[in-house]
């Protein structure tokens, strides 16, 4: 696929995103990354801000399958991964597959369900198959959980453990959209409709084989050695700062590369910049550390502290 | 004392936001304190419990007195750790036990006898165990130290205390009704069997939880110390111009300047404190946790080494303010007022003049109301008057505020500021690249043509993004940071409202990103239209 092909076939998708989920558009552009970077993504934000719509409106535009999970905290492994019965009439047991067999994840409310569960996305996030009865299956391609959780009322939730945390490429922030954004959203929403729901688009943009081949194209976008550089040490230095109790580990510096190679195509660039590099390093590492205790004392936020300790990394000059 | 390897942000918090982060240290060195307070605890207890079990059982209380009696004790072991966790330095469980001796011998007994009663032991102690002060020294340092956070000490150690009865009473009760029948006979020997009841079973209970809640005792009252000390020492200050130094590194006088302008700030802080901070005892009296190791030394050692450390000091102080930095003169010429004793009518022609009339005027050409013999009216008078003159002021200021860009002399001083900028020492070097002045061609784009012409293009471009970045940090006064990359440069020029500057750097930063991340050979028309376009955006070089 040439450059300017996945360019345009991007920017078709950002604007049918753009179009359901107004003012938002970093969060569709970061959404896309992920994407685009065949990685996962955990978007946080207060309720009634489209999250679940945003995730919808990409399985519209994508010809894929798509399921949804809605976390409860009686929702059990099996009910993820799918499991094996007894099938009385056949006299065999037959597996029943969860809805993690599809391309698109939607996992509602993660934090929700109990450890065990969300333990169950392990291996479905990292190796992308399933082992049920000792047999692994392969979860299909392309694959891509996007799940989604609010920072308040967190009361009955619980917390995501490191190891699911490090298995999402990113963790983007989905704020309040602005006034006139919201008027539009207002307006358009409320006339000729008796509910809050959007009216769906019937046409799909990109179909599988198609984000395959833009997966495999980001994947190729060059980078110069000394980007991977400046990209190491912007991780390396979270395990190295005093602000941070724990930095992020090795699969931080992969997936800021995926990242930035993904953010320089749609960006319809080439090559990777730094830009590239530290503009994806916030969301690519915001969920793989934990700051240290003064710091959570002093009210400071993950970023807040990543601004901190980013800028004391030269960014890179030939 | 290395305050630049502190592990926590020195700043001025309230007593309650250090008990906090105390808190937070403790269950960050759970695991050592509770080792270190733990082990000699434990082994105490026991040896304590089995000779009162032995000797007095029907006093077995007396045991819980003696343990509470010998606590200030156990807490210095988990407070010398902490002291040095706090500037980095994490000693093992084995070193600081091996310690144990020598941390405990400095005023153990006082702090086993009377000094146990005091409800801010938390907070005294470390006066005592790193300070290594006593005496009058002592007392001085604690009538200081106890102006702020003495309240919520008492408080912390009330609420430590009542922690470890709670639990202890909680554990007593737990396993009282969770012991099967079959072993409560056993289990009766230690409550109902044996004189006391229960409580003896709830002194074990204690004994065994006590060492739970003391990591969080000694951390928090340390840090109610540490606050204070801050609050006292300005730490905070200390390491930010510690910080402002290392980042001006490439300022040739700069450290100098730092130097000096930290001390004159540090006198300046305790000079104008009240006299209870700045007592030159209080200030002088830094002990410190380096010098801890050596706590074993004699009172009356310890007091004679404080005293030359004094005169060092008051000596070194002494020579940097007979330094020439401390004696320049300058001549200023400027207006200002002069002294009311002298002659106050003889303020000079000009615009002071005619507003001072202005002013005599108005208030003389007020009339003048005969309230006879009522001085409390000419108070309300005389207050209504000056009521007035506030409200006056105060919508001048407003309007002033209100209208601010309107008024041409702002934005001379907004100019004044971007020159006084400007005039800032630049640094030399930024993101690896040579940006002095000195240091580029007479002819940047004459050079720079040039060497694309001997199929050098990649040094053609360098030189021009080098040269454009020299340009806006020399001639332009922007400030660009080694962190910064590329694009956040370019967000640097275009929030300053220049469009010409910030259009060409956006162009030499996309040429020079192809070039050196793209790894893409540029044409000759793009370098062309730039080096055309250099004298427009830097006119007054070249």
């Amino acid at each position: 696929m040439e450059l300017e092909t996945a360019f345009n076939l991007i920017n078709t998708i950002k604007n049918r995103l753009n179009s359901v989920l107004l003012g938002q558009e970093t969060v569709v552009d970061e959404v896309l990354i992920a994407l685009l970077s065949n990685g996962h993504i955990l978007i946080e934000g207060v309720p009634g801000l489209g999250k679940t719509l945003l995730v919808s409106a990409l399985a519209n535009a994508f010809d894929g399958d798509f399921k949804r999970i809605q976390f409860t905290p009686d929702l059990m492994p099996s009910d993820i991964t799918g499991h094996v019965m007894f099938d009385t009439e056949s006299n065999k047991f037959r597996l029943r597959s969860g809805p993690v067999f599809t391309n698109l994840l939607l996992a509602d409310e993660i934090n929700r369900a109990p450890a065990k569960t969300q333990a169950a996305l392990l291996e479905v996030m990292q190796e992308r198959q399933v082992t049920i009865e000792g047999q692994s299956k392969p979860l299909s391609k392309p694959f891509m959980v996007l799940a989604t959780q609010n920072p308040i009322d967190q009361e009955g939730t619980y917390p995501l453990p490191e190891a699911e945390l490090d298995r999402f490429l990113m963790k983007i922030f989905i704020d309040y959209p602005s006034f006139d954004h919201e008027l539009m959203l207002a307006k358009t929403l409320t006339t000729g409709s008796v509910t809050d729901q959007q009216q769906k688009q019937s046409n799909d943009v990109i179909n599988k084989e198609d984000l395959l081949k833009l997966q495999q194209l980001a994947s190729e976008i060059t980078i110069d050695d000394q980007v991977v550089d400046y990209a190491v040490k912007l991780v390396r230095i979270t395990r190295e700062s005093a602000a941070i109790q724990r930095g992020a580990g090795p699969r931080a510096s992969l997936a800021l590369l995926r990242t930035a190679r993904a953010r320089a195509l749609i960006n319809g660039g080439s090559f990777v910049t730094p830009d590239d590099v530290k503009q994806m390093a916030f969301p690519v590492v915001r969920h793989r550390i934990q700051i240290a205790a003064e710091m959570e004392i002093d009210g400071l936020t993950n970023d807040q502290v990543l601004m901190q300790v980013f800028n004391q990394v030269e960014a890179p000059r030939v | 004392m290395q305050l630049d390897k502190l592990c926590i942000n020195t700043k001025k918090r309230s007593p309650w936001e250090a008990i906090d982060l105390g808190c937070k240290l403790a269950i960050n060195w759970f695991k050592p304190l509770f080792l270190l307070y733990a082990i000699p605890f434990y082994i105490t207890a026991s040896i304590v419990s089995i000779l009162c079990y032995w000797l007095i059982p029907e006093y077995f209380w007396v045991s819980f007195i003696g343990m509470w009696f010998l606590k200030p004790i156990f807490d210095r072991a988990p407070l010398y750790f902490a002291s040095r966790a706090l500037f980095s330095e994490y000693l093992s469980v084995k070193t600081v036990l091996s310690n144990l001796v020598k941390i405990n011998r400095f005023d153990a007994i006082k702090w086993i006898t009377w000094r146990r009663l005091s409800p801010t032991r938390c907070f005294d102690l470390p006066i005592t165990v790193l300070e290594g002060l006593t005496g009058s020294d002592r007392s001085k340092r604690l009538s200081i130290m106890h102006v702020r956070g003495s309240g919520e000490a008492i408080m912390l150690s009330l609420i430590c205390f009542l922690s470890e009865i709670l639990l202890a009473g909680g554990l007593d009760a737990l396993i009282s009704l969770l012991l099967p029948e079959s072993l409560y006979d056993k289990y009766s020997i230690l409550t109902s069997d044996i004189a006391g009841g229960h409580f003896n079973f709830f002194i074990l209970s204690y004994f065994f939880l006590a060492p739970l809640v003391s990591p969080f005792f000694v951390c928090s009252g340390f840090m109610i110390y540490i606050n204070r000390r801050v609050q006292l020492e300005a730490w905070d200050i200390d390491i930010q111009f510690q910080k402002m130094a290392k980042k001006d590194k490439y300022r040739s006088t700069g450290n100098l300047s730092l130097t000096l302008a930290s001390l004159l700030l540090g006198c300046a802080l305790f000079s104008s404190s009240t006299p209870t901070l700045a007592e030159p005892d209080s200030f002088d009296i830094h002990l410190s946790v380096e010098e801890f190791s050596e706590i074993e030394l004699e009172d009356e050692v310890v007091v004679e080494d404080l005293s030359s450390k004094r005169q060092i000091y008051q000596q070194a102080i002494i020579e940097i303010y007979e330094s020439p930095d401390f004696r320049q003169t300058k001549e200023v010429t400027k207006w200002r007022w002069k002294q009311s004793s002298q002659n106050s009518d003889s303020w000079s022609d000009g615009l002071l003049q005619k507003i001072r009339d202005f002013f005599q005027k108005l208030f003389e050409s007020s009339p003048k109301v005969d309230i006879g013999e009522a001085p409390d009216l000419n108070i309300i008078a005389v207050l209504v008057k000056y009521l007035l003159i506030g409200a006056l002021i105060t919508a001048v200021v407003y309007l002033l505020n209100r209208y601010k860009e309107n008024f041409a002399f702002l934005t001379r001083h907004i100019q004044w500021k971007r020159k006084f900028r400007a005039q800032q020492p630049k640094p030399e070097i930024l993101f690896g690249l040579d940006v002095t002045k000195e240091n580029l061609p007479e002819d940047i784009p004459q050079e720079v043509l040039a060497l694309y012409d001997q199929n050098k293009p990649r040094q053609a471009v360098s030189l021009l993004y080098r040269a454009c970045l020299t340009k806006l940090m020399h001639q332009k006064g922007f400030h660009f940071y080694e962190s910064q990359t590329e694009g956040e440069c370019l967000q640097t020029v275009t929030r300053s409202g220049n469009q010409k500057e910030s259009d060409y750097l956006k162009k030499i930063t996309q040429l020079w990103q192809s070039v050196a991340y793209g790894h893409t050979l540029p044409n000759r028309s793009p370098i062309e239209e730039l080096c055309l376009s250099w004298q427009g955006v830097f006119p007054n070089e070249n």
